[in-house]
């Protein structure tokens, strides 16, 4: 009503009033004083509709939000440790640095089933999957809040978004002002140095920071690594509605790697990364604002592995310890061609050469590009609506994945639509779908509804469904993965080679959960009980009927004995196809507890039930399954952390993991369950000109814990020790 | 001193409204709406017709000078006339009769003299040209920010000029983050680094209501960045207190921004802080100053001597971002609820 009289006076002609004209800009020039303009002009809406981001109590699905608070206090040093917390949640660290990060199990070193995006940059690797933890260059101290979203939510963001997000929002440049250095030491001669900078010139805010970490990564294999990151972010500001967002960085990383067994010998891989992002806002009105998003990420990983010649091989063979060095080979020249051949023989006869083996399990480069306009808008009260368009562009190269020396590409066009509606001032309904075509793949449409009912301000009820796709990687749609034999032209042994259109798996997921929400207290917590079925799951299996290459051999004697040889290798192929189905029944509970600015509870808790099955291997038509599904994938999880800020600026904090059983796919193994516990003492001097942060970490007090490998055969353990750092951060 | 003076304009000019009508009426004739119209109309015919339009006297004259022509200004101004007689004729004071004139003070002329029983000013700019050229008149300022450096020279003159602040005292916004929730317990607060009055007034107020104070204080308009990193980590709520130096319109929207982002709601200072996106705040509205001007004007009237010669905000508005306290995940409140809960604290503890 007030606005309306408003109006009207503006257009009444008052004969003792001079002419109206309209209100002057609210101003700031008067430094020294103010007039009644300052409380009454308007000023531009800054938190309007489409700048405001979905409460949790509005949110369709389960969403596990860790902040500044729950980082600090939770003793973790990197993002993949940090994400334990998530009920349902499971990590593993196959090396010191290497991370796996999986929802709900079922996933091996690179788990290919999450999307992980840092402030909308997805960094998923389109070529082989999963997630680059360690040249993520981010450091835990930016990161303003991580939302995890647990189930599929392709609606929102696109595919590979199958079985959970991780959504990465880091400070921008203007809340992190200033100079600050951190080292931290510890465990594994753990040396750790960050150091930043962000300053504000008029309408530009930019941030450089740099990090070096090395560690010796577990105790007993060589696993160090030696990582090194530099990197730039900036916010410009074009007048009150335009913002345009970059953000640059390069890592390069030397990480330790491999296993006791021949062709997984120690090794050194040498990872770069690099990505550049621009993202332009513009605010249009309150309810109208659109953004246009680039960027490219580059991953390239130097894996090329040289092994002994084949004679140094042969001679080290266990079995063939007892005789004298200089007839082994030719005792195993006799041994697979029945006495025909001796070594020199076996090597003419089968066109081979006493060289060394060559390959790659993971060399590669990886692109994607992607780009992406998203407009946000409020058409009526009570409903909003975000949509939008993008093209992708992912790009992989690689001789020894491919045996191709062009690259291999895909290309991806997407249209989205997600709609927040107050259908009733108690009821939302949230409805989206996300429309995608890649190349040589049919179209998916990946549906979302979800109904919340909020009982009073406090509690609310939601149900929701929804589907996701995980399109096959580019691996896993073009591998041609052998063992090279002294040059890379000459194939020996195929490994793993693709044989078939692979469809997109599947989930499809239905939750019902309340979320309760008590602000006087400080206290929420979500409840979820859900229903999760994955179809035509992509699969490795071993194919015994795939051929190796036949060296041009056309005698059948000949062939025979290359067989056996090849089965020193490897008989057959590994090879992936669309068959595994897993359901999994659960329920995951979650708690935040902040009775005070200074205290701080969380709690998560998950149990599953899980069926599934597995394919094994398949030999002229014959197949077995397993239904070891339930093995894969830990029926509960658990994490807590606890914390108390003290007057003098001393805070206390401890947490603690459990994750049960499981055996990790993959490369992994059978481990027992993971219970570990940590404490974080922490002490914080603010000096007239600096502040100056101490922390002492301690973690896993509890009992030394097995972290994917635990092969007694090849006597490979990843054992968790009782680990101490020291932690000094200087801000200026 | 004004008593007398009051009593003595009283009753000379105890029966004109009539320029208040005569003014009125050519507004009337331009009215857009036919809906406006009617309702001006039926106004006048129940409270203004009686008058003879022709009279001029000048026993009740109440000239009100406006600053400016922008709708503040109109909206207190007309909501003083109607809310003045209206009142006085309820409980049947003389006041009813009073002769309003709204005149802007760029067009309003020095030479004409006039015997006006009261000059209400709006804005600093009427009430500094209402002090040179007025100066033996009972001069109403009103519309005034309280922290002002043309104040010094404002308040330094006579006895018969009066000043009604529009500010909210401090306690009022401290006192709404206590009604809104028992969670805000460390309450933030951005000053200016020479500041020394709203420090010690809120260090006072938060310690009446239990609540902790965390004032960092900014050195120069560069620091507000940094300034503000450096509390919002620290505190429950973060409240914005008149400063143009920290809060003006090349800041607001990074401060609302860096607090959104982590999650601190804001209280503001005005209707255009909250809905620029602050969850809420405690403001004076045109509303609440126009009644705090029609009581001086009744006290007046009255012969009663006015209380203070400075007042601050009687009345005051609460607004709640509703969209902003979803989005926080806090519960939305009614506005009426919030001002109850406010006024019986008020009432409880003045």
């Amino acid at each position: 009503m007030r606005n309306r009289r408003h109006r009207t006076f503006r257009h009444i002609p008052f004969v003792i009033l001079v002419t109206l004209s309209s209100s002057k800009a609210y101003s700031d020039a008067d430094s020294t004083g103010f007039s009644e303009s300052y409380f009454y002009d308007d000023l531009p809406v800054v938190l309007s509709a489409s700048r405001l981001s979905q409460s949790q109590a509005n949110t369709p699905t389960a969403m596990t939000v860790i902040d500044k608070k729950m980082i600090q206090a939770s003793a973790a040093l990197n993002l993949p440790d940090l994400l334990r917390l998530a009920p349902g949640f499971t990590i593993g660290f196959y090396s010191g640095a290497g991370a796996t990060v999986t929802y709900h199990g079922h996933a091996d070193e690179y788990a290919r089933d999450m999307q992980v995006l840092i402030d909308g940059r997805s960094v998923y690797d389109p070529v082989y999957g999963g997630i680059p933890w360690s040249e993520l260059s981010l450091s835990l101290d930016e990161i303003l809040r991580i939302e995890v979203i647990r189930g599929p939510n392709a609606a929102a963001y696109g595919s590979n978004s199958y079985a959970g997000v991780i959504n990465v929002v880091t400070d921008h440049p203007r809340d992190l002002l200033g100079t600050s250095f951190s080292t931290t030491i510890g465990y594994g001669k753990a040396r750790y140095f960050e150091a930043a900078h962000a300053a504000s010139v008029k309408n530009f805010d930019y941030r450089i920071a740099t990090s070096y970490k090395e560690d010796e990564g577990f105790d007993d294999r060589d696993d160090s690594s030696r990582a090194r990151w530099l990197k730039f972010d900036g916010d410009y500001r074009i007048g009150m509605d335009n913002t345009l967002r970059t953000s640059l960085g390069v890592v390069h990383g030397n990480y330790d790697e491999g296993l006791s067994t021949l062709l997984q010998k120690e090794r050194e891989l040498d990872n770069r990364y690099n990505y550049q992002s621009i993202e332009w806002s513009r605010f249009l009105s309150p309810a109208n604002s659109f953004s246009v998003q680039f960027y490219h990420n580059y991953y390239s990983i130097y894996d090329l592995y040289r092994t002994p010649r084949l004679s140094e091989q042969i001679i080290a063979i266990e079995e063939l310890q007892s005789l004298d060095e200089s007839v082994r080979t030719d005792y195993f020249a006799g041994l697979i061609s029945g006495g025909a051949y001796d070594f020199d023989a076996l090597l003419d006869e089968l066109n081979l050469t006493d060289s060394p083996f060559l390959f790659s399990w993971i060399g590669l480069k990886s692109h994607r590009y992607d780009l992406e306009l998203e407009h946000t808008l409020e058409p009526v009260d009570d409903l909003r609506i975000a949509w939008g368009f993008g093209a992708r562009h992912d790009r992989g190269e690689s001789y020894w994945l491919f045996h191709r020396k062009d690259p291999v590409s895909r290309d991806l066009y997407r249209l989205f639509l997600n709609a927040e509606w107050y259908a009733t001032p108690n009821t939302v309904i949230n409805a989206g779908g996300m429309l995608e075509k890649f190349e040589d793949k049919e179209r998916l449409f990946s549906p979302r509804l979800g109904i919340n009912y909020h009982l009073d301000p406090s509690n609310t009820i939601r149900i929701s469904g929804s589907r996701s796709y995980r399109m096959p990687t580019i691996y896993e749609d073009n591998v041609n993965l052998a063992v090279y034999l002294g040059s890379a032209d000459d194939e020996l042994n195929t490994w793993i080679v693709s044989t078939e259109d692979l469809d997109p798996q599947r989930i499809d997921r239905i939750e019902t959960g309340y979320f309760g929400n008590f602000t006087e207290y400080g206290l929420n917590f979500d409840l979820c009980l859900f229903h999760e079925q994955y179809t035509d799951i992509i699969d490795q299996y071993r194919d015994f009927g795939l051929p190796d290459p036949d060296r041009g051999l056309t005698d059948p004697f000949a062939l025979s004995v290359l067989d056996e040889l090849h089965s020193f290798l490897q008989s057959g192929a590994f090879t992936y196809t669309n068959f595994g189905t897993v359901e999994i029944d659960g329920v995951e509970f979650e708690l935040d507890y902040r009775p005070t600015i200074r205290d701080i509870l969380f709690l998560g808790f998950s149990y599953l039930h899980v069926s599934g099955n597995e394919l094994k291997r398949l030999k002229k038509g014959d197949y077995s399954i397993k239904e070891n599904a339930q093995d894969k994938i830990p029926k509960r999880t658990f994490s807590l952390i606890a914390g108390h800020s003290f007057d003098d600026g001393f805070t206390m904090s401890t947490a603690y993991y459990f994750t049960d059983e499981m055996a990790w796919p993959g490369e992994g193994d059978t481990v027992p369950n993971y219970s570990r516990w940590d404490i974080k003492l922490n002490k914080k001097l603010n000096l007239s000109n600096s502040d100056i942060d101490i922390s002492l970490v301690l973690q896993n007090l509890h009992k030394d814990n097995f972290d994917f490998y635990h092969d007694k055969r090849i006597n490979e353990h990843n054992i968790w020790k009782k680990r101490a750092y020291l932690q000094v951060k200087i801000s200026i | 001193m004004s008593r007398t003076q009051a009593n003595r304009l009283l009753y000379r000019h105890s029966r004109e409204v009539a320029r208040f009508a005569c003014s009125i009426l050519p507004f009337i004739r331009h009215q857009e709406k036919p809906g406006a119209a009617l309702i001006t109309t039926t106004f006048l015919i129940f409270f203004l017709l009686p008058i003879n339009c022709s009279a001029n006297s000048h026993v009740s004259n109440i000239l009100i000078l406006l600053s400016g022509n922008e709708d503040v200004y109109l909206d207190v101004a007309t909501t003083i006339t109607n809310s003045t007689i209206k009142y006085c004729r309820n409980h049947g004071q003389v006041c009813q009769n009073a002769n309003f004139e709204i005149v802007q003070v760029a067009s309003y002329d020095i030479q004409r003299e006039k015997d006006y029983f009261l000059i209400v000013t709006l804005g600093i700019k009427a009430a500094e040209f209402a002090q040179h050229n007025l100066k033996d008149k009972i001069i109403l300022s009103a519309l005034l920010p309280q922290s002002n450096s043309r104040h010094e020279k404002l308040t330094a003159t006579g006895l018969n000029h009066f000043f009604l602040y529009l500010d909210q005292p401090l306690h009022r916004s401290l006192l709404l983050i206590k009604v809104l929730s028992d969670r805000f317990k460390s309450v933030g607060v951005l000053i200016s680094k020479d500041d020394t009055v709203i420090a010690h007034t809120l260090s006072e107020a938060a310690g009446r209501l239990d609540l902790d104070l965390d004032i960092q204080r900014v050195e120069s308009k560069d620091q507000i960045g940094a300034s503000l990193n450096n509390l919002l980590d620290d505190i429950d709520i973060l409240l914005a207190v008149p400063d143009t130096n920290i809060h003006n319109r090349s800041t607001v929207s990074n401060i609302l921004l860096s607090a959104y982002r982590k999650r601190i709601p804001l209280i503001g200072f005005s209707s255009a802080y909250v809905k620029a996106g602050a969850l809420a705040g405690v403001y004076s509205s045109p509303e609440d100053i126009a009644l705090q001007v029609r009581d001086s004007i009744v006290t007046l009237f009255s012969g009663r001597s006015m209380p203070k010669m400075e007042q601050t905000a009687d009345y005051f508005s609460i607004l709640f971002n509703a969209d902003v306290a979803r989005s926080l995940g806090f519960p939305v409140e009614s506005v009426n609820k919030l001002k109850a809960k406010m006024l019986n604290r008020l009432n409880d503890d003045p």
